[in-house]
C-alpha cells in the first residue's frame, strides 16, 4: 500500500474565551487505503469534508487524530514535512488562485525543482521546465509568461506540470476539472490518466461531479458530513450501489435523454450542520428507510463484500 | 534576449496610473519638489545662511523675487534649499519606517500566536498618541536636530506601517498560492519573501506617499515649535516660526514657505490618492 489512512479526524475549533466554543466536525474517522497507480475517488456534496481529507493527507490542514501512512511511513507528526513533499502533490481547483500572480511560469513550475535539489542551474530548470510544459500540451514558449496570460484549461496543465514537476508518487486532485468547460474537463481528464499510465502516479481525486469520478477512479468512496458512507470499486458503486445515500446521488444526476423526465427529489433536505451532527447514523433525517436504530446507534463501515463497505444498518 | 522584466501587474498598474489625474497633477508637484530638493545648490539666486542685514525685510521686488527676512537672507532661496531640508527629512523617515513596518507588520501577521499578538498591543499603544505628540515626546527627549527629527518622524510613522502591513500580510496569507507553496515544500522564510511580501505591498505604497506628506508637516511642525531642524539650516517650519513677530508687517515672510508647505503637502496627497485608486481598484468610483 502506498497510502493508508486510519480514522482521521479533523475538528476546528472556535471561540472559547470570551464566545462559546464551537467545534465543527468536518471529518469523523475517514479510513481507507491507496495503492499505487491506483485513482481512488472520493465524492461527496460540498461541506462533506471531502477537501479536508486531501489537505490533511498531505498535512496542509493538521489531523486532530488518526494516523496517516505512506510508504509504510507513518507521517501523522512528522515535523518536517518539507523532504516529503516532493513525493506527494497538490492540484487545486482553481488554477489561477492557487499560482502566485507575481511568478512567471519557469518559476512556478521550476520552483520545486529547486526546493528539492533536483537541477543544479538555472539553465537546467528552464529545460526541465520545457519538457514539463510540453509533457501538458502546452508550448515550450510559455516559460516566461505569467498565469494570467493563460486560459482556464491552460492554467490547469501549469497547475498539473508544477505537481509533477518533482516527480511525486501521489498527487490529490481537489476537483481539478469543476472550473473548466466540459470539453476542457475530457482533455484534462485524458492527460491526468496518460499521466498516471506512464509514471505509475496514485490519485485522490475529489469531486461532487459522478460521471468524471466514474470516468476516471478505480475506486471510490462516499463521503457523507465527515464520514465514509461507502467504499467500493467503480463498477460496484455505480452497478449495485449500496448505501441509500449513494443511490439518492446517482438518481439526482440528470440523465443526458429527451425523453427523460426531470428526475423527482431524490434527496430532500439538506446535509446536516457540521457543529451539530444528528444523533445515530448522521444520514437518517434524510434517509427514506431510517428506522428506529438508526435514529439511535451510529452504523459501523463494515465489508458486506470484499472490498465493497457499507456504513448503514439496512444493509 | 533583453526583456523587460516586469510582471504584469505591475504593468497594467503603471498603465493605468498615467492616465490618472490625481497622479499627473500631484506627480508634477512632486517631481517639482524633488527637483527642488535635489539642485537647490545649482538653482537658488543666493546663499541661503548669508543675509545682508542692510536687505532686512525687503518686500517682495526685482534683486529678491519672494523678498528677504530679519537677517536680510533671501526667501527664495531659503524656500529652496528649505525643499531639500523636508525632502530629506520625510523621504529618509518614510524610508525607515516603511522597512521596518514591513518587516515587523509581515512577520507578525505571517508568524501569528503571541508575537502577533505582542506587536499589536505595542503598535496599539504607540498609535494611542495623537499624531504630532509622539514625535513631540521624542524630539523632546532626543533633542533638537536634522537626524533627531528624523528619527521622531520614523518613529511615528512606523506603527501605521506595521499596521498596514500586518492587515495586508493577514490576507495574502489566505491565498491558495501560499498554501501550494507550503505543498510543493517551500520553506517559511522563502514563503515570506517570495509569496506574501510582493502581494502584500500595493498599500504600502499608497501610504508612504499619503505618510510623505504628513511627515513633511510634522517635520515643520517641530521646527515651528524649536524641537526640530536648528538654523542657520533653512527649513519651512522654522522660517515661519521666526516670520511670527512680524506676522502683519511683512507677511512674505511666512507667506512663501506657507505657500510651499501647503503645495507640497498637497501634491504628495494627491498623488497619494490617485496611487490609491490606480493600486485598489475596488475604491475607484
Amino acid at each position: 500500500m502506498l497510502l493508508v489512512v486510519k480514522d482521521l479526524v479533523k475538528h476546528y475549533v472556535s471561540g472559547g474565551f470570551l464566545s462559546k466554543k464551537e467545534v465543527v466536525r468536518a471529518v469523523e474517522g475517514v479510513s481507507f487505503t491507496l495503492d499505487r497507480g491506483e485513482t481512488l475517488g472520493l465524492v461527496g456534496e460540498s461541506g462533506s469534508g471531502k477537501t479536508t481529507v486531501g489537505k490533511t493527507v498531505l498535512r496542509l490542514v493538521e489531523p486532530t487524530s488518526g494516523r496517516i501512512l505512506f510508504e509504510d511511513r507513518d507521517i501523522t507528526s512528522i515535523r518536517d514535512m518539507r523532504p516529503l513533499r516532493k513525493e506527494m502533490q497538490i492540484v487545486y481547483q482553481d488554477p489561477m488562485s492557487s499560482m502566485n500572480p507575481r511568478m512567471r511560469i519557469a518559476d512556478i513550475v521550476g520552483r520545486p525543482l529547486q526546493i528539492h535539489g533536483l537541477v543544479s542551474s538555472r539553465r537546467e530548470r528552464d529545460d526541465r521546465v520545457r519538457e514539463l510544459l510540453e509533457r501538458v500540451g502546452l508550448s515550450r514558449e510559455h516559460l516566461y509568461r505569467y498565469p494570467h496570460e493563460f486560459s482556464g484549461g491552460q492554467r490547469q496543465r501549469i497547475a498539473i506540470a508544477r505537481a509533477l514537476a518533482s516527480e511525486p508518487k501521489f498527487v490529490v486532485l481537489d476537483e481539478p476539472t469543476s472550473a473548466l468547460d466540459v470539453s476542457v474537463q475530457a482533455q484534462i481528464l485524458r492527460l491526468l490518466k496518460s499521466l498516471q499510465e506512464e509514471r505509475g502516479l496514485a490519485y485522490l481525486f475529489i469531486s461532487h461531479d459522478l460521471a468524471v469520478v466514474r470516468n476516471i477512479s478505480h475506486r471510490v468512496a462516499v463521503m457523507y458530513a465527515g464520514k465514509l458512507v461507502e467504499l467500493a470499486s467503480v463498477e460496484e458503486i455505480f452497478g449495485e450501489p449500496l448505501h441509500p445515500y449513494t443511490n439518492g446521488l446517482l438518481a439526482s444526476v440528470l440523465e443526458p435523454s429527451p425523453e427523460a423526465s426531470a428526475p423527482e427529489e431524490v434527496l430532500p433536505g439538506e446535509p446536516p450542520d457540521p457543529r451539530k451532527p444528528p444523533r445515530g447514523c448522521r444520514f437518517h433525517p434524510r434517509c427514506p428507510i431510517a428506522d428506529e436504530r438508526c435514529r439511535e446507534e451510529e452504523p459501523e463501515l463494515r465489508e458486506i463484500r470484499p472490498g465493497h463497505w457499507v456504513a448503514c444498518h439496512k444493509v | 534576449m533583453l526583456r523587460l522584466e516586469l510582471d504584469p501587474a505591475t504593468r497594467r498598474t503603471l498603465r493605468r496610473a498615467t492616465k490618472n489625474r490625481n497622479i499627473r497633477v500631484g506627480g508634477a508637484i512632486v517631481a517639482i519638489f524633488v527637483l527642488m530638493g535635489l539642485l537647490a545648490p545649482f538653482i537658488s539666486p543666493y546663499d541661503p545662511t548669508q543675509g545682508n542685514l542692510r536687505d532686512s525685510l525687503l518686500p517682495p521686488c526685482r534683486k529678491y523675487p519672494f523678498g528677504t527676512d530679519f537677517a536680510g537672507r533671501d526667501i527664495l532661496s531659503r524656500v529652496i534649499w528649505g525643499a531639500r531640508t523636508s525632502l530629506i527629512v520625510s523621504t529618509v523617515s518614510v524610508f525607515i519606517a516603511v522597512i521596518a513596518g514591513v518587516i515587523v507588520g509581515g512577520l507578525s501577521a505571517y508568524v501569528g500566536g503571541w508575537l502577533d499578538e505582542v506587536v499589536t498591543r505595542i503598535m496599539d499603544i504607540m498609535l494611542s498618541f495623537p499624531d504630532i505628540l509622539l514625535a513631540l515626546f521624542v524630539a523632546a527627549i532626543v533633542g533638537p536636530g536634522l537626524e533627531n527629527v528624523i528619527v521622531a518622524v520614523a518613529l511615528y510613522n512606523f506603527p501605521q506601517f506595521v499596521r498596514i502591513m500586518r492587515g495586508s500580510a493577514l490576507q495574502v496569507k489566505e491565498m491558495e498560492y501560499v498554501e501550494a507553496a507550503k505543498a510543493i515544500g517551500e520553506s517559511n522564510a522563502s514563503i515570506f519573501v517570495r509569496y506574501l511580501l510582493p502581494n502584500s505591498l500595493a498599500p504600502i505604497v499608497v501610504h508612504a506617499t499619503l505618510r510623505t506628506a504628513a511627515s513633511i508637516l510634522t517635520a515643520a511642525g517641530l521646527s515651528f515649535l524649536g524641537l526640530g531642524v536648528q538654523p542657520p539650516i533653512p527649513e519651512w517650519g522654522q522660517m515661519m516660526s521666526d516670520a511670527r513677530t512680524y506676522l502683519v508687517t511683512a507677511p512674505h515672510v511666512w507667506v512663501f514657505p506657507g505657500i510651499a508647505l501647503f503645495v507640497t503637502v498637497l501634491g504628495f496627497n494627491l498623488l497619494g490618492d490617485g496611487l490609491n485608486d490606480v493600486l485598489n481598484p475596488r475604491t475607484e468610483v
